[in-house]
């Protein structure tokens, strides 16, 4: 991966720009300037994400996540709300963006027991990050 | 008292003529070879039943099978892949170079798939490359092989590519008109 931290987007054409290419790379960056893997073990190097965000009856993309040892990454693609994101703002997106990066990671890591690695504490500091940017204040139910 | 008799009085009888002491084993044998043979051969051709006439008709798991593919045909998906990133990408319509700059959103690449992103790229693959995958359309495999066509196509009139010191004919992830 060209970055640690790599954020993309499945996404209807509707919808990109809402998600790729601006909200998308504010998260990255934000991340890799602030956080390093190695602070918390070496179990894992990289964190490749994407947004699914597609209409209810396009079903070829399912959420998915996998920890590949050999090369220490992670890889998840998870679900937002295809109508929430269509009806919002660019800049109103970006929060749900973030807080479902945290949820999703709170939701995976635990289960693929990655050796070497304190996960715990890169979610704090990365909820601790999220929140100095204001991205955790309004809890949105994204599902 | 025991009697024993000496030997040269011990008549040993000649055995009979070899004959079948059970023919039915043999028979039973037989049918059940001919019995497996028979399940053997329509084992290898489980993708046909007989209908009510007797006739042959497609065997119900084929029929859901051939249902399932002709599914996958209707619900096909153009996409394309953007870049995510500025910076250096692979190029297959750049004549001599092999890569090609790209600001975010530029095109990389116009594609057709019947079954999903997951088996078409890996995730690994699109964020190594930092490419976002858009569906710019989904419907059947005809009109999203039609959008794609169209789209590589009329590549060159794009303004990212117009505006290149060397314009080029397709986008640069297209290795052919295909």
């Amino acid at each position: 991966m060209y970055a640690p931290f790599v954020i993309s987007g499945i996404t209807q054409h509707t919808v990109s720009d809402k998600i790729t290419f601006t909200n998308s790379n504010l998260i990255q960056d934000l991340l890799n300037e602030n956080l390093q893997f190695s602070h918390y073990g070496a179990g894992l190097v990289g964190i490749s994400f994407f947004y699914i965000v597609l209409p209810p009856d396009n079903q070829n993309h399912r959420e998915y996540s996998r920890y590949t040892g050999k090369d220490r990454l992670l890889h998840l693609q998870f679900h937002l709300p295809y109508d929430l994101v269509e009806q919002l703002t660019r800049e109103q997106v970006l929060p749900i963006m973030a807080q479902k990066y945290l949820q999703a990671l709170k939701e995976v890591f635990p289960k693929k027991k990655i050796e070497n690695f304190v996960y715990a504490s890169l979610l704090k500091d990365m909820e601790r990050l999220f929140e100095q940017q204001g991205w955790l204040e309004k809890a949105v139910s994204i599902g | 008292m025991t009697v024993y008799r000496p030997k040269e009085q011990i008549q040993v009888e000649p055995e009979p003529d070899q004959e079948p002491k059970h023919p039915k084993r043999y028979l039973l044998l037989l049918v059940f070879c001919t019995t497996l043979g028979l399940l053997a051969y329509w084992k290898g051709v489980d993708f046909l039943v007989p209908d009510a006439d007797g006739n042959p008709k497609l065997a119900p798991k084929r029929e859901e099978e051939y249902e399932k593919r002709i599914k996958r045909l209707e619900e096909a998906e153009q996409y394309a892949l953007l870049a995510n990133r500025n910076g250096l990408f692979p190029c297959y319509s750049c004549d001599q170079d092999t890569s090609i700059f790209l600001l975010v959103g530029h095109v990389w690449k116009y594609g057709v798939t019947v079954q999903g992103q997951k088996k078409r790229y890996t995730l690994k693959g699109l964020n190594a490359m930092g490419l976002a995958y858009e569906v710019q359309l989904k419907s059947g495999t005809t009109e999203c092989l039609k959008a794609e066509a169209d789209k590589i196509f009329h590549y060159p009139l794009l303004p990212e590519n117009i505006i290149r010191v060397k314009p080029i004919k397709r986008p640069p992830g297209n290795k052919s008109d295909l």
